[in-house]
This record gives structure tokens, C-alpha cells and sequence, in this order.
């Protein structure tokens, strides 16, 4: 999902990328006053721990494989802004360190991954918790990876550099990512489930805990 | 675990590792990018980038390539690795873009069914991309990342971020060789494929295992930080004074850009 230079006109990445400053913005003020320094540590290893968990392949019918993304599981875990903030580090760390999208995108390319996903996977687990955690841990996944993949195609559909219309690149990347998504979701509610019996105390009801201060 | 995705596993590892060697070694050699400051570099790039992204005519975005391609060979990056960073995403965009060949309107190439507006679009869609892909290569290959980091520092990048993305690199490598350990410690363990349901529960289990892992390291180090009354950052070199390699590479980036403007 990553978009690389030369996709989107530079409108568009201008405006998305002033829109992600200002949510990372307002997310980093949501967990603090302005994110805590003693923070850092946390969100960064565990930004670290998130691509390298990315690296996992995992086994699909037929004889391919998929690997996981993490954004609505970042959410889960840390909370959605935290999870935002760590999730928006992997981004930057994928495009600065390994080239994986661009430098005039990457605000483009953080909106998608680490705001779009990470807060609609976590309003979908919010919503749905109540009728069952793993079946919300699915659908969060699933959803939030759709989520991020219809505004990477909104981006390119409006963006004066791609020539294709804004319906059929809404097409092919919403109904393409809601198929892929599915692993996603399933990837994303096996691991919970295994997190949720070996630390109960970790689940967003208990985030505090894991988020010192 | 089945061993063909032990395989992929270790292979993607194994990848992104080489890579690091790459970009913490090449940032060291006597180049032209490599003299240059970070922060100007950054400035640069990104102007280099900007202007490419705004081009929509072929003669103007080929030439680009060239200068990427001149500045690499400058910066004594090894052609065939820089032209292999080239060569991906292109290849990539002009299969996405490819059937606007066909689809877009206007006069049609003598022989085969394309349109010649099509066939301009495609060209300069993916000359474009490759441009882009060119210069920020330049940067990841000539800086290394604790340098990018002080010229993050210099442009007055918020503190928290570049915190982040320092402690976040120091520690990937730690990650990768975690995940390894655990991934051959697993196939040791494992005598036969077990089935697909079989196989992803154990994954769960896996990934669960290592992500938990992740997070009480963080907590560790975060804890040990706060001991020693600090955050772990890890400390900057001072600016020093621009050199004859900035001034060059600013003139370079400034008739670059007023050369496109112009043209």
C-alpha cells in the first residue's frame, strides 16, 4: 500500500501530508500534554517490534503467503493514539531506511497506515467488543486495512498525475484490500487471542498499565 | 511452521539485514553526496523530488534520471547496486499504468492499436517514478541514518520524532535477529507440515509471542531510561561550516530547478 514519488500530484500530497502533522499532532497531545519523552523508548522499541513482525510469513491456500501489517493491532495494544504515533514511526522508518514509498508521499502514505487504519480498526474493535473480542480483533483488522487502502485510492483518484478516475481506482483498491484484508483480520485476531490469554491485563481497557508515563 | 514460509521468512530477514550493511557501509566511502551536510542534503533531495513530481513532459523527466544516475556515479554508489533500487518501482508503475496505452484517446501509433498520447503518458509516468526512486536512493545510500537524523535535528524536526525514529532503528536489528532465532528454533522443533489450521494457530502463538516480547523490552528499556534520567537519545554531532561539497551540490539543485522551470 505504499505509494511511491511520481504517483500523486503534489497537491494532494501536500494536503495529506498537513493533515497527518496535525492529527499525529493532536494524538501526541491526547496521550500527554506533548508526548512524554520517557515514552520514547516504549514506542519505539515496540515500532521495532511491529516491523519486524511484518517480516513473518504466513501460510495462504493455494501456496502463496501474506505477512501481517499491524495497524489496527498497534491500536489494540497501545491505544489508538499511541498506536498511531508507533505506527506512523514504522512508516517513516519503511520509507527513510528501506525506500518503501516516497519523500513527498510520506505524509500521503502515513495517513493511510498509521491514522486511517490504525482509527478505524480501533473504532470497529470498540464498537463490536461487547459482541466478542476476537470476532471485533477480525473485523478491526480486516476493516482498517480497507479503510487505509480506499484513502490510498481517493488519493490517487483525485491526484491529477494518475489517469485513472476516482471510481476505478476506488475499485480496484477498496475491493482488492477486501479481499486481502480478510488475512489480515484473521492474522490480527489469532495473535489477540494469544495476547489476550497470556496477558489479560494488556487489553485497552488496561492500556494505562502498559503506557507509562 | 511449513518450511517453504520458514523459508520466506528467513529470505525477508535476510534481505532487509543486507540492506542495512549496504546503507551503513556506502555512507562511509570518500563521495560527493557523502561531504555534503545532512540537513542540506535533505533540503536538496526533497527539492529534487518536488520538481520531478511536478514535470509531465518525457524530455524533461528523462534528463532527471540522468542526473540522478551522474550524481550516484559521484557519490561512488556501485552502479548495479543503484540500478537495481532503479529498476523495481518503474518496472511497477508501468504495468499499473500500461493499459492507459490503449485507453486514452487521440491519434494511434501507425502499427499497433496504441494511442501516441497513451504511449507518452505511460513513458513519462514511469521515467518519472524512476526519477523520484533515483534521488531519494541518493539520500538513503550516501547518509547514514544517525547523520539524517542530526540534519532532522538541524531543520528543527520535533525532538519526540527524531527520538523515535532513532530508538525504532536501534533496534530493528535486534528484532530481525529475535525473529530468526525464534523462526530456526521453531523448525528445529518441528518434524512434519503440519496442516494449514494447525500451522496458523501456532503462528498466532508465535507472532503473540514475539510482539509481547517487543513490548516488555520497550518497557524494560523505558524503565532503564528513566533510571539513568534520560530517554536514550542518541547525541548529535554539532553543524559544522558549509564546505566547497555543499556549495556544489546547492548550485546543482538550484540550476537544476531553474533549468526545469525554465524548460
Amino acid at each position: 500500500m505504499h505509494i511511491p514519488d511520481g504517483y500523486v500530484d503534489i497537491t494532494i500530497a501536500v494536503l495529506f501530508g498537513a493533515l497527518s502533522v496535525a492529527i499525529l499532532g493532536l494524538a501526541a497531545r491526547r496521550v500527554g500534554r506533548r508526548v512524554p519523552e520517557s515514552r520514547a523508548p516504549l514506542l519505539g522499541v515496540v515500532a521495532a517490534g511491529i516491523f519486524a513482525a511484518q517480516m513473518l510469513n504466513w501460510p495462504i491456500p493455494g501456496g502463496t503467503s501474506a505477512h501481517f501489517v499491524g495497524g489496527a493491532f498497534a491500536a489494540i495494544l497501545l491505544g489508538p493514539h499511541l498506536g498511531a504515533l508507533c505506527v506512523a514511526t514504522v512508516v517513516t522508518i519503511q520509507a527513510l531506511v528501506f525506500g518503501d514509498g516516497g519523500l513527498v508521499v510520506l505524509g500521503a502514505n502515513v495517513f493511510n497506515m498509521a491514522i486511517v487504519e490504525v482509527y478505524v480498526g480501533y473504532g470497529f474493535y470498540r464498537l463490536l467488543a461487547p459482541y466478542g473480542e476476537y470476532r471485533a480483533a477480525f473485523v478491526a483488522g480486516w476493516l482498517g486495512i480497507t479503510a487505509g487502502a480506499l484513502t490510498a485510492g481517493l488519493q490517487l483518484g483525485l491526484s491529477s498525475a494518475f489517469e485513472y478516475q476516482l471510481l476505478t481506482t476506488l475499485s480496484i483498491m477498496g475491493v482488492g484490500h477486501l479481499v486481502l484484508g480478510l488475512i489480515e483480520g484473521a492474522i490480527t485476531a489469532v495473535v489477540y487471542r494469544f495476547l489476550a490469554e497470556a496477558r489479560p491485563d494488556l487489553q485497552p481497557t488496561a492500556a494505562a498499565e502498559v503506557s507509562p508515563s | 511452521m511449513r518450511s517453504d514460509v520458514f523459508d520466506r521468512t528467513v529470505a525477508a530477514i535476510a534481505s532487509r539485514a543486507q540492506w542495512f550493511l549496504l546503507i551503513e557501509e556506502l555512507p562511509t566511502r570518500k563521495g560527493f553526496l557523502q561531504a555534503v551536510a545532512p540537513s542540506l542534503k535533505v533540503v536538496g533531495v526533497f527539492a529534487l523530488v518536488v520538481v520531478t513530481v511536478l514535470q509531465e513532459e518525457l524530455r524533461i523527466v528523462g534528463p532527471l534520471v540522468v542526473l540522478s544516475v551522474l550524481l550516484a556515479v559521484a557519490s561512488r554508489i556501485p552502479l548495479r547496486t543503484f540500478l537495481g533500487r532503479l529498476a523495481g518501482p518503474p518496472l511497477v508503475a508501468a504495468v499499473v499504468v500500461a493499459p492507459q496505452a490503449v485507453l486514452m484517446g487521440g491519434p494511434q501509433l501507425s502499427v499497433v492499436p496504441l494511442s501516441v498520447e497513451g504511449v507518452d503518458y505511460v513513458a513519462t509516468f514511469t521515467v518519472r517514478v524512476a526519477a523520484c526512486v533515483g534521488f531519494l536512493s541518493l539520500l538513503l545510500l550516501t547518509t547514514r541514518f544517525s547523520t539524517l537524523l542530526s540534519g532532522f535535528d538541524r531543520l528543527r524536526v520535533p525532538r519526540i520524532a527524531v527520538l523515535l525514529l532513532a530508538i525504532t532503528y536501534r533496534y530493528l536489528l535486534v528484532f530481525f535477529a529475535e525473529l530468526e532465532r525464534m523462526v530456526r528454533a521453531r523448525r528445529s522443533r518441528t518434524l512434519t507440515d503440519p496442516d494449514l489450521r494447525r500451522t496458523w494457530r501456532d503462528s498466532g502463538n508465535f507472532l503473540g509471542t514475539f510482539l509481547l516480547r517487543s513490548l516488555e523490552r520497550g518497557e524494560r528499556v523505558g524503565r532503564a531510561a528513566r533510571a539513568r534520567g534520560g530517554t536514550g537519545g542518541t547525541p548529535h554531532r554539532p553543524p559544522t561550516r558549509l564546505g566547497r561539497a555543499d556549495l556544489a551540490f546547492g548550485l546543482v539543485v538550484a540550476v537544476t530547478v531553474l533549468g526545469v522551470t525554465v524548460a
